[in-house]
């Protein structure tokens, strides 16, 4: 059934009684052509194109939990595609565009609220280095704007101009395109579009070992059986080194927990998403009118997902320097998602040290904005063993070229 | 030959129950290649490592010894309310500066030497941060009124 | 409604003034906001979130859903969205209700709730697609959020704590008293905590007698034998963290010197009695949202702390026998009660109750309530046929479903929970280490359990370290079981709605919807529906919610599950939180020794990595351009004197320095000879250029290495490291003795003739004293050192002094100089002199990608045979190809134009590159710059596009160093 103001209209006169299954819960087949592993927003947007861009229907979605309960559900839903490299802008500018068109594509309305983030500058240094990031992405083909501190109090007034604030704000860069969507919505609308054509998306499910002959990955095991498949993808975030390590390699990453919290929520305050590299935070007001925020991670490699009591602190002082206005908010919760971090920031995406094996993980703290690009890199390799050209810069083994995508670096991180 | 006298930095803070004062207890010396019992003061010798001291009055006579009396700013904290505005500052607990113990902890957000002196509690901090934690000093002891 | 002649513990005597929404009422001392506006006959204190329906107080303490109002203190200070039930009347508060226009009593938006069956759970995610979120999204947000920030600064302070302790007992109801009084008896230090003002929990609103005593005596005794026990009143146990930390929130009792009266504590326990007692969750039924449905155990609160009689013709609702104390009370303080039981056989408690003239229905419900702007009728109905309802009249219904053990910090620190089908209750499953449970959170019913098991755990704790309780334990009079509780999830009657969360909206056939639709987990409905994500947290609807979602996907309520409970408990604010990292405090930073001579100077002082420094010393008249071109220009003209006493000088002795050193640096350090210097670069094992400084060495055992001001730390960091793990059995320690040292550099043509004024032991002769070398010795009588060391291309001396006589040596030198033309220059002005030498400053021209051969230093790798950090990623491809970045110099073609940093080098459309510093030289009259291009040391004499913001302009490319490249000016 399709959704739309006429069938709530419909179905409120009915009772609610004939609203469809969002998406199926079947029982999982003895084999499929491809098997997902991890039924977060990428996982799903991968199966999702498997069957609607390459026609691949017996595919199975696998998730140990409940579908986008991973790091889907727990981010602070910011898009953008302002990054440095060119290899970056364009996948991530990919997934923006992919954004752009998502509601309408699965029926399934993802909130998208393109109100512009605003990156701010507190030294001259931090000016010059947005110079650079700025000119890099104009000439990438991605429309950012840099601006001076008038300029930046214009857009944010309720930003911190105090002459005894700890860091001046110099200026800033925004990208107008950038914003916020509803991360649940869009593992939801990716689960439906895929249940819909198709695909088995089987929840409580978790892979214990993979099926490995000569080389080459046959099938999964899990807590729901055994299931057979040509083509494995990995795409489980916060869980990647741990799949890496049953089929038997390593991955160059570090997994970390990252905090994120809401406030309770007020009338409408802030109007687009400000990040603060002085302190590293960013924070959004939902259109509930919660505060969403975050910064740093908790710096010590953890499975656990949730941080402590001091990390959550600094992270709130910092928000509250650029906006001393917050200070009587309220904490409402706080959690965190599990971050799998490469060096360079930068994801891995392409196939694994295991034939048949795909792997679309390494997003760290930046996978939301990418879900749409992700899954339709991981769906390409499914189906065609071969990168797309957009994912070919991500493959593992720049880690042993030194080929990296140093988006941190990009960034002005001295590493 | 010109007269390049010191420029010390002294002050004193004054809140109910406590009393923050600078002090230039003796000169200071960091001396690898000794060894005590950690996170004690023996004999002005103040534990910062395994083989690492910081000795306060006289130099060790031996070994890998640099002089950094110019470098640190002493603040010694007396009162009962000490230990409150310990606790304002640090997770460390008053019990481990009992009598003849130190300890380096994350205090107001620096790293720095705190040490049990004379029943009160004494600050080495880096010179170049005095002003600034004298600064949240201030502050922190507006509180105790 | 009322307020009763007696009783209560407030201060009759004592009247406070308030208004709501412009209203002048009056309340008394020891009043809540709430229990005022109850005893003013408020009977709408909100309007929900979603549908605007009128909400009246439903609860007294934390779970409250509906009384959340925008409160103003007379002192300025303002909250947009207090919740009443907590906030302690003060004389001259503002409270106005939120949400709702005009206001609450009379909102135009109540309208919406018409339209209601066209906007369940989830209704957004089915439209507003065309033509996008976008069109609808604005007029949405201003319908969502309760209350209204506003946006003046908070200038209070807020105060922290940390602690640490043997035992943390969280709630300080008879559980929590119990093993407190256990645990100081046997010496552990112990920290008691609960969130009221008045301790006892539930002893303070049912009488019981405790080891032969009334409860209060028992209370205050218990409370006065807490030898050393920390007494944390108004202090609510908000967050458990890993390994027993938790985040406490207090509430002081005044606040003063403009310190709020919010206190965060951090604390870590040895071990934690959770006694945090159960809240009581309500019956799901048709109009169960009426404003005057209400908690039973907040009745009872509001009518034993506050003197509150909440209503006169009372009807109880309940399926568990603790409601029946509110109809007690009630019925005592005169209202006319009659009670429905779930329940066929509701037990003893029914006898009771008739005794004291409440008329008890057993095997009755409440199915539909009536009123408008607050309850008049209740319908209520035999379960077995509930088609034949009977209408009574009733200004409150006291309800009660149940209590759910208040198991949240068990849960938020990875604790599970196990369904107890027979008390229908989720409690916790199996401690986890050094935390103990004791009282209504473990299910039990009876006081005498409560006391038993409280003192249990306080012994446990003293166990575990080693004490003992010989004390024995608090003793009260058998209770008469309890009849056990008719689980009454919701009311099968369909069409008509039952409210799961209050604050949200959300109904028993959202949860239906969520089910029928496939979001069967609890996380899923959670979202899905928005259940238990308002500002209540889903205290009075997670339990309720997730067993309507059981019946509905037909599982068992253990299957189903509950969401992770998250902290913090209760919320906290955001000011309270950061604590006293605000404003100057929030972050230290460092003072060079000459700090007021620098502002005396006219410094514009920055921040550099950490460090206030001089960017330059602006002159009346004069912009921070003109100050650095002056200060460059008299650099090379005479003599410059500048502050380099951040620099980091760290000492590194032993017998095996220079072996050390040699694997750490990427240039040959171990072939320095004692009293040369040298320009090193030290890597990080990706190759990446970290650090540059000059490295001494002082003696075959001995090195000063000169890190950056900004990497003094990280280096010392990362020798230590490396050190310790890698090469432990070398012998060599570190000292960093930057803060103890000040150092100046004198710098020019005139600097010889300056530096031969100083009276100094040192030889200063070219011979004694080369480029490159230093010579240790007396200055003016102290110990130093000088050295010549240039990073402006000039002949240039570095003095040394012990850091305290820093201030005197600098105006020494500045009065030395006087007859030299020597000028002050700062940051800025070293930058553009540096840069006309085209020497690199790290993090600016380069970045965390910089490899030493993008720099052209390459003999190193070439030539050093022995291994060092870093080398074995300078072999990679990547490493190795030739179109890597290069460090290079550019001449804009338009000598009048400075490029921007940051602009890059666009040939065939893309970047090649870009400029990393540029700048007006005063040495050459003309613009120069600096940058990194795609393998511009091949293409020296190529013009390229320079782009900056869609701006064209071309620059050639040349060698970096701009300037006398054979640095005759070293020895000039």
């Amino acid at each position: 059934m399709r959704y739309s103001a006429v069938s709530l209209l419909r179905q409120g006169l009915a009772g609610q009684t004939g609203w469809p299954q969002a998406w199926r819960s079947p029982e999982p087949k003895k084999s499929y052509d491809a098997v997902i592993v991890g039924g977060g927003g990428h996982g799903l947007a991968a199966a999702y194109y498997l069957a609607c861009v390459h026609g691949m229907r017996r595919v199975a979605v696998l998730e140990k939990s409940w579908l986008g309960g991973g790091n889907t559900g727990r981010n602070t839903t910011i898009v953008r595609s302002n990054y440095f490299f060119p290899e970056s802008a364009a996948i991530y500018d990919f997934a923006l565009r992919l954004y752009e068109g998502l509601s309408q594509e699965l029926d399934y309305n993802i909130m998208l609220s393109q109100r512009g983030i605003l990156m701010l500058a507190h030294t001259e240094h931090d000016m010059e280095l947005m110079a650079r990031s700025v000119n890099a992405m104009l000439l990438n083909g991605i429309d950012v704007e840099l601006l001076d501190a008038k300029q930046v109090r214009a857009e944010v007034p309720l930003l911190n101009f105090a002459p005894d604030a700890r860091y001046e704000i110099h200026g800033g860069f925004t990208q107008r395109r950038g914003g916020i969507a509803r991360h649940d919505a869009v593992a939801w609308g990716y689960a439906r579009g895929a249940s819909g054509l198709g695909v088995d998306i089987i929840q409580g499910c978790e892979v214990t070992g993979f099926d490995i002959v000569a080389g080459r990955v046959t099938g999964v095991q899990t807590t729901r059986g055994a299931i057979s498949a040509g083509a494995i993808g990995l795409a489980a975030a916060g869980h990647s080194g741990v799949l890496a390590g049953m089929a038997g390699f390593k991955l160059p990453i570090q997994s970390y927990a990252l905090q994120a919290m809401v406030s309770e929520a007020v009338k409408p305050i802030l109007d687009t998403v400000v990040m603060s590299s002085a302190t590293g935070m960013y924070v959004s007001q939902s259109d509930k009118g919660e505060l969403v925020f975050g910064a740093g991670l908790d710096l010590y490699p953890s499975y656990a997902q949730r941080g402590n009591l001091p990390v959550e602190r600094e992270v709130i002082a910092g928000m509250l320097e650029m906006f001393p206005a917050f200070r009587r908010l309220k904490l409402l919760r706080a959690w965190a998602g599990l971050v799998d971090v490469c060096w360079d920031y930068s994801p891995i995406i392409g196939p694994a040290p295991v034939q048949g094996m795909y792997l679309n993980c390494g997003w760290g703290t930046g996978g939301f904005k990418a879900i749409p690009a992700g899954g339709w890199m991981l769906a390409h390799l499914l189906a065609t063993g071969q990168h797309h050209p957009i994912s070919a810069p991500f493959d593992l083994s720049r880690f042993e070229t030194g080929r990296l995508i140093d988006e941190a670096a990009g960034a002005g991180i001295a590493h | 030959m010109a007269d390049l006298a010191r420029t010390d930095l002294t002050t004193t803070i004054t809140a109910p129950g406590l009393t923050i004062a600078t002090t230039t207890p003796g000169r200071l010396f960091l001396a690898s290649g000794i060894t005590i019992a950690p996170n004690t003061i023996d004999a002005g010798r103040h534990w910062l490592a395994p083989d690492r001291v910081l000795a306060l009055g006289e130099p060790p006579p031996a070994g890998f010894v640099s002089d950094v009396t110019d470098g640190f700013v002493v603040l010694d904290l007396t009162g009962p309310a000490w230990p409150t505005l310990l606790s304002m500052a640090s997770t460390l607990s008053p019990t481990a500066l009992a009598e003849g113990h130190c300890a380096q902890t994350v205090f107001a957000g620096l790293t720095l030497l705190l040490a049990a002196h004379q029943g009160g509690m004494r600050i080495f901090v880096e010179r170049p941060l005095a002003a600034w934690l004298l600064d949240w000093l201030t502050q922190a002891a507006t509180s105790l009124a | 409604m009322k307020r009763l002649p007696g009783g209560g513990r407030i201060d009759r005597t004592r009247t406070l003034d308030f208004t709501w929404d412009g209203r002048k009422l009056s309340g008394f001392q020891g009043d809540t906001l709430a229990s005022a506006l109850l005893a003013n006959r408020i009977r709408i204190v909100g309007r929900s979130f979603k549908y605007h329906r009128p909400r009246g107080l439903y609860g007294a303490w934390t779970e409250e859903p509906n009384g959340i109002v925008d409160l103003a203190w007379p002192d300025g200070r303002h909250d947009p969205n207090a919740r009443s039930t907590l906030v302690p009347l003060e004389a001259g508060m503002a409270a106005s209700g939120v949400n709702a226009w005009p206001n609450i009593r009379h909102d135009a938006l109540g309208l919406i709730d018409l339209f209601h069956r066209f906007l369940p759970a989830g209704f957004y995610y089915k439209t507003f697609k065309s033509p996008s979120w976008e069109t609808f999204e604005s007029r949405i947000r201003q319908m969502a959020g309760l209350g209204t920030l506003r946006p003046d600064a908070d200038l209070l302070h807020y105060d922290t704590r940390h602690a640490e302790t043997d035992l943390l007992v969280v709630g300080a109801g008879p559980a929590g008293l119990a093993a407190a009084r256990a645990a100081t008896s046997a010496g552990l230090r112990v920290m008691l905590a609960d969130d009221r003002a008045a301790w006892g929990g539930s002893l303070l609103w049912q009488p019981h007698d405790i080891d032969s005593a009334p409860a209060t005596d028992w209370v205050a005794q218990t409370l006065a034998g807490l030898d050393g026990a920390t007494l944390l009143p108004r202090t609510t146990v908000f967050g458990a963290y890993d390994h027993n930390a938790f985040g406490l929130l207090e509430q002081r009792r005044t606040a003063a010197n403009s310190w709020a009266a919010e206190r965060v504590w951090m604390v870590r326990a040895k071990h934690v009695v959770l006694a945090t007692g159960a809240i009581e969750r309500p019956l799901v039924f048709p109009g169960n949202d009426r404003p005057g449905v209400m908690s039973a155990a907040a009745v009872l609160q509001y009518l034993r702390e506050y003197g509150v009689c909440a209503g006169h013709e009372v009807v109880v609702a309940t399926n568990n026998d603790t409601a029946y104390a509110t109809a007690v009370a009630l019925a005592e303080a005169g209202a006319i009660v009659s009670l429905a039981d779930a329940r066929p056989d509701p037990g003893p408690v029914a006898l009771t109750a008739q005794s004291h003239g409440v008329r008890v229905r057993p095997a009755t419900i409440p199915v539909a309530t009536g009123g408008h702007h607050g309850l008049r009728w209740v319908d209520l109905a035999p379960r077995s046929a509930l088609g034949t309802p009977e209408r009574v009249r009733a200004d409150l219904l006291a309800i009660s479903g149940g209590l759910s053990p208040a198991v949240h910090l068990h849960s938020q620190a990875g604790g599970k929970l196990r369904w107890d089908e027979p008390l229908a209750a989720f409690l916790p499953d199996a401690a986890r280490p050094g935390q103990f449970f004791a009282g209504a959170i473990t299910g039990t019913p009876s006081l005498a359990a409560a006391l038993a098991q409280g003192h249990a755990a306080g012994a446990a704790a003293a166990h575990a370290l080693g004490r003992t309780v010989t004390l024995a334990a608090p003793r009260t009079p058998d209770a008469v079981a309890p009849t056990p509780i008719t689980p009454l999830w919701f009311v099968d009657v369909p069409d008509r709605r039952q409210w799961i969360d209050l604050q949200n909206d959300v109904t028993l056939k959202d949860v239906a919807l969520a089910a029928q639709e496939n979001y069967a987990s609890v996380e899923h409905l959670k979202r899905y529906t928005t259940l238990g994500m308002a500002n209540d947290q889903g205290k009075t609807s997670n339990v309720n919610g997730l067993a309507a979602l059981a019946a509905f996907t037909g599982r068992a309520i253990a299957d189903v599950g509950t969401t992770t409970f998250r902290p913090p408990f209760i919320p906290v604010s955001l000011g309270a939180l950061a604590g006293l990292r605000h404003g100057k405090l929030f972050s230290p930073v460092r003072h060079l020794p000459s700090h007021a001579d620098h502002l005396a100077n006219g410094a514009v002082m920055r921040e550099y990595g950490g460090w206030l420094r001089p960017a330059c010393y602006q002159r009346i008249g004069e912009t921070v351009a003109d100050a650095i071109t002056r200060e460059a220009a008299a650099a090379r003209a005479s003599a410059g004197l500048f502050d380099g006493s951040s620099l980091g000088k760290i000492e590194v002795a032993g017998p095996d320095a220079a072996a050390f050193l040699n694997l750490m640096y990427y240039n040959e350090v171990a072939n320095l000879k004692p009293g040369r210097i040298r320009y090193c670069l030290l890597l990080r094992e990706t190759g990446v250029v970290y650090d540059d400084g000059v490295v001494a060495r002082l003696a075959p055992d001995r090195y000063l290495l000169s890190p950056s001001s900004s990497h003094t730390a990280g280096v010392l960091a990362m020798l230590r490291a490396w050190h310790q793990t890698d090469f432990p059995h070398l012998k060599l320690a570190f000292h960093d003795t930057t803060a103890a040292w000040a150092t100046y550099a004198v710098s020019g043509p005139r600097s010889r003739d300056i530096l031969a004024k100083l009276t100094t032991d040192i030889d200063l002769s070219d011979d004694a004293l080369p480029h490159m070398a230093f010579s240790e010795g007396r200055i003016e009588g102290l110990p130093g050192r000088i050295a010549r060391v240039s990073f402006t291309g000039e002949r240039s001396y570095e003095l040394t002094i012990p850091a305290a006589h820093g201030p005197a040596l600098w105006r020494h030198l500045l009065a030395l100089g006087a007859a030299d033309d020597v000028t002050l220059y700062g940051i800025e002005s070293l930058s553009v002199l540096r840069a006309e030498k085209g020497f690199i400053l790290i993090g600016t021209d380069t970045d965390g990608m910089t490899l030493p051969v993008d720099l052209g230093v390459t003999a190193p790798l070439r030539n050093k045979h022995l291994d060092f950090v870093g080398k074995r990623s300078l072999l990679t491809p990547d490493a190795l190809r030739p179109d890597r970045r290069h460090f290079v110099g550019l001449l804009p073609e338009d000598p009048s134009f400075v490029p921007a940093v940051g602009s890059h080098a666009r040939v065939d459309g893309r970047s090649h590159g870009w400029i990393t510093s540029s700048c007006h030289s005063p040495a050459l009259g003309r613009s120069i710059a600096l940058g990194m291009i795609e393998a511009g040391r091949a293409r020296l004499g190529e013009t390229v596009e320079i782009f900056h913001l869609g701006h064209i302009s071309r620059a050639t490319l040349t060698a970096p160093c701009h300037l006398d490249p054979q640095g005759a000016r070293l020895h000039g």
